[in-house]
């Protein structure tokens, strides 16, 4: 089978789940073509973008392509899409689709033969009603990467991520009340951020690593990644979301406590992993599993075999291709709302004002049309225009 | 907890219009020894938003109720959130969205937050989909009053093929078509029909007496509704006509919706995908009479057994019991919802401007100027509905006095002796200088008792009470002159009120308003006390 992987790609030492999908599909199929579509993207433009990849098919009879999407990302053209879907077994992986599915995932889905969820199955089910075939495969991870330090356990509590979100805060707040030392790594903590060694490295020290499944809580538009969740119904702050961290703890060695989601026995059976509702819950259950090494240990090491077999990328995407029959291909029907259009207008002010600060005028004018065609919200305008001018005017001049 | 009292907040539909309604009252009957039933549209327009909240918390609080269901009309956002949340502190939330698959993401949901259980009565996945929200559900599927579905006794199947329901839907009228051109005999009743619409008794023995009953599963179109995504089209809607079908002993051949599989087993229905599939499977069917009441049978006795009303609702208060009530109900909207709610409004307060009732329009405005989102389309669709309804209310006003004068020193003949033909009486007083004979109607109950000191009589009696006849009703007069042109002589002439002219029934519409305007405190003809 030729593959060709439109995704992100991530510096070597930098691990990240785009690369560990990658790794995973080109482990299995060698001659695998490898894009990033973002850097195409603002290479080339979007005719030349399109051209670029339609060549890269026909050049490579390509068979199946499988696109990793940017969570939140809407770059490409609907139609286009469509038409590699004509041309093409078209596979798409969403992250986030917990949040995006609504104002962007379904969308783009309409032109998949499958979609893969790095969730719980109960989201497939959005996308089956919508008579698309998905299936959910949790998180998956270049288990490789990962190592079980052998090191003793000298962190008794231990959480790495982000812990501005509220909800978060109040569970940590929960156990420092209680007088337990909870070692916290990421921005905005006093350790700050770590790498990804020295995560690995954590998540091996601590008798208990914490984890958090709350989605984003404020709707805003995140500039460093140019998630815009200002689109995002603010009613999904009732969702729960299922983080690929508690698989990356597990294939470190480490004991995982984590906060409940929807879908994580399917994940993790109750003696591998363990599971916190409430505040309560969370200072009982981290006394308990305190004084409990070898139930921990024996806990841990259950994570850790069933990491290694279950999410290992190239074990299962081997799984995944070989159910995959070429030629049953789904009738692509495409329906589009003006909420999406504009969402997709909007989006791309992003590469009009790179375009335009780089003088490339050509370029910037495909980009105007587009928002002219689609509509373009002025919140989001002005955020890539905020953004842009940072970028490539004033961090320029600065450098200079 | 058990819950011995139940308070209904839903609408008021007789068997003729949605049997469905009446089921899901009987199941919860069925499971509590005092019920209380509010009509919340009606409430709301004879005593507006303000009047209708605190009806509801009197009968809370003088009943001591800690368990209200709401059944809501699908796809009406008119309910204020937040009235919802003040009254479900301590108390057990059940709700049932019909027709969730167009309006879960635009108004089911932003309910359903304040929900302790939602039932479901169509596709299992939005229990996903709830469940995912935090939201307690569970999808028992459509329930049904099965006592009124019988098996025919004896089974002489006289139409091969047959369709009840709107043709205006997804694939039908192509298919229906297909059907027809490959020479099959079918038989479709409906809106947009040329049989039209059909009582429910009929819709009975159409399923009794078909070999094969067709039912599809494609939603509306959502051009009818301006707030709904296109791309949910794609949805298609588990509906709960094969399980109707099935009570009445009939053969469903249905299209394929996903979870069609979880209603009932392959060896009690079958389904089709294409037009040809559909062709190929009519054929094979009609040419396979043993294996066809087979399987008729076996639908039926699993219909029975797992969608009759109160089997249904006594797994459903099993559940009920087991949950305990959330204590604090939150509430997230979304613009979308607000939108769609304030249009609502809108509505209602044009509605209370034209029947001069200024303190309820201006409780409406408040509603208005509160949250300032509006689809100004849909309220332009609303005023050019309201202009064309009072421009045929007046034609058809003339038409029925001309109608009248026409048929002063006749012997006149009403037929029907429904709520519509008390309403005529009511509307139009001039109707009782008429030399009113008799009034005829096919249900042997009424015949004997009098309205207005006329006597109700069967309708092959009708020759002896006069020639000229005329058809009081709206939803069955097509149906209604068919028969009648079957049983009465060359001579009589019937008198139809609307024919194609007119698309609104006038008459209970007109009466309904006249009562809300000149007693609005009659709340207990709409807050029915059902035991």
């Amino acid at each position: 089978m030729n593959i060709l992987i439109l995704t992100r790609k991530a510096k070597k030492d930098a691990n990240s789940i785009y690369n560990s999908y990658t790794h995973g599909i080109v482990q299995n199929y060698p001659q695998t073509i490898v894009i990033d579509y973002f850097d195409l993207y603002f290479q080339y433009g979007k005719k030349k973008f399109e051209a670029q990849i339609l060549n890269e098919i026909t050049k490579n009879s390509i068979d199946i392509i499988f696109i990793n999407f940017v969570s939140g990302d809407i770059t490409f053209d609907l139609r286009f899409l469509e038409v590699l879907a004509g041309k093409c077994f078209m596979i798409m992986n969403f992250y986030d689709t917990e949040l995006f599915f609504e104002p962007i995932d379904r969308y783009y889905a309409q032109c998949a033969d499958l979609v893969l969820l790095p969730t719980a199955s109960n989201f497939t089910h959005s996308y089956k009603l919508l008579g698309i075939d998905a299936l959910a495969t949790f998180s998956l991870f270049d288990t490789k990467a990962y190592k079980k330090h052998a090191c003793t356990k000298d962190i008794d509590i231990s959480f790495v991520g982000d812990v501005s979100k509220k909800s978060r805060k109040k569970f940590l707040d929960a156990l420092s009340a209680s007088e337990y030392d909870v070692q916290i790594f990421g921005h905005g903590t006093k350790n700050g951020p770590v790498s990804f060694e020295k995560m690995n490295q954590i998540f091996s020290r601590s008798k208990i690593n914490l984890n958090f499944s709350d989605t984003v809580e404020e709707r805003i538009f995140n500039t460093h990644t140019n998630t815009d969740y200002t689109i995002v119904p603010k009613i999904m702050k009732y969702m729960t979301q299922l983080k690929g961290r508690s698989i990356e703890a597990s294939l470190c060695g480490g004991f995982v406590l984590t906060q409940y989601a929807v879908g994580i026995e399917e994940m993790f059976k109750n003696n591998e992993i363990a599971t916190f509702q409430d505040e309560a819950e969370l200072i009982h259950k981290v006394q308990y599993y305190l004084h409990n090494d070898s139930l921990r240990e024996q806990m841990q090491e259950k994570a850790y075999q069933k990491a290694l077999e279950r999410f290992d990328a190239t074990k299962a995407f081997s799984k995944i291709f070989k159910n995959i029959h070429l030629q049953n291909r789904s009738e692509k029907k495409i329906f589009t709302d003006k909420d999406f259009l504009r969402h997709y207008g909007s989006y791309h002010s992003l590469y009009l004002f790179n375009f335009l600060f780089k003088l490339r005028f050509f370029d910037a004018v495909q980009e105007w049309k587009i928002m002219q065609e689609n509509g373009c919200k002025f919140t989001t305008f002005f955020q890539h225009l905020r953004q842009q001018f940072y970028y490539q005017i004033v961090r320029k001049i600065f450098r200079k | 907890m058990t819950y011995d009292k139940a308070l209904i907040i839903s609408r008021y539909h007789d068997d003729l219009a949605n049997p469905i309604y009446n089921a899901y009252i009987k199941g919860i009957e069925s499971q509590c020894s005092i019920i209380h039933f509010i009509d919340y549209f009606d409430q709301i327009g004879a005593l507006g938003k303000k009047g209708f909240e605190a009806q509801v918390e009197e009968i809370l609080f003088k009943e001591k109720i800690h368990l209200i269901f709401f059944i809501f009309v699908s796809g009406d956002p008119i309910l204020d959130p937040f009235f919802i949340q003040k009254i479900a502190a301590k108390r057990f939330i059940a709700m049932v969205f019909w027709d969730t698959e167009q309006f879960f993401e635009q108004i089911d949901r932003y309910y359903a937050q304040l929900a302790d259980l939602v039932i479901l009565p169509a596709n299992y996945e939005y229990v996903y989909k709830l469940q995912a929200l935090n939201i307690n559900a569970i999808c028992p599927f459509s329930l049904f009053d099965s006592t009124k579905y019988k098996p025919a006794e004896e089974t002489s199947s006289n139409i091969d093929v047959s369709f009840v329901g709107e043709v205006t839907k997804g694939k039908r009228k192509e298919y229906i078509s297909y059907l027809e051109d490959n020479g099959i005999n079918i038989e479709a009743y409906g809106s947009g029909t040329k049989n039209g619409k059909v009582s429910f008794e009929r819709v009975v023995e159409i399923f009794n007496t078909s070999k094969i009953n067709l039912s599809f599963t494609g939603t509306y179109a959502n051009d009818v509704y301006s707030f709904c995504s296109n791309i949910n089209n794609r949805i298609l809607q588990n509906k709960g006509k094969p399980i109707e079908i099935a009570l009445c002993g009939g053969f469903v051949l249905t299209e394929y919706v996903p979870g069609i599989e979880k209603v009932f087993e392959p060896d009690t229905i079958d389904t089709f995908l294409t037009k040809e599939t559909l062709l190929e499977k009519v054929k094979y069917y009609l040419s396979h009479e043993q294996q066809r009441s087979e399987m008729a049978k076996a639908a039926y006795l699993h219909a029975k057994k797992n969608y009759d009303c109160i089997e249904g609702f006594k797994k459903i208060f099993q559940r009920i019991e087991s949950i305990t009530p959330k204590e604090h109900k939150t509430v997230i909207l979304d613009t979308i919802f607000l939108k769609i709610h304030t249009t609502f409004h809108t509505f209602y307060f044009i509605t209370f401007l034209l029947q001069k009732r200024f303190s309820l329009a201006f409780e409406e405005a408040k509603i208005i100027l509160k949250y300032r989102f509006l689809s100004l389309h849909d309220i332009k669709n609303y005023l050019y509905h309201e202009k064309i309804f009072y421009m045929q209310k007046r034609k058809f006003q003339k038409d029925f006095l001309n109608l009248i004068n026409l048929l002063r020193n006749q012997k006149v003949v009403i037929y029907g002796a429904g709520i519509h033909t008390l309403s005529l009486f009511e509307i139009f007083p001039q109707l009782k200088k008429l030399n009113i004979t008799a009034i005829a109607d096919k249900n042997p109950s009424l015949w004997g008792k009098r309205i207005h000191n006329i006597t109700i009589v069967a309708p092959d009696t009708i020759p002896m009470y006069g020639n000229d006849i005329v058809i009081s009703s709206f939803a069955f007069e097509k149906e209604i002159y068919s028969e009648l042109k079957s049983i009465l002589p060359v001579s009589a002439t019937i008198h139809k009120l609307y024919s194609h002219t007119y698309t609104f029934d006038f008459v209970s519409k007109q009466s309904l308003k006249q009562r809300q305007r000149t007693d609005p405190y009659q709340i207990f003809r709409n807050t029915l006390k059902l035991r």
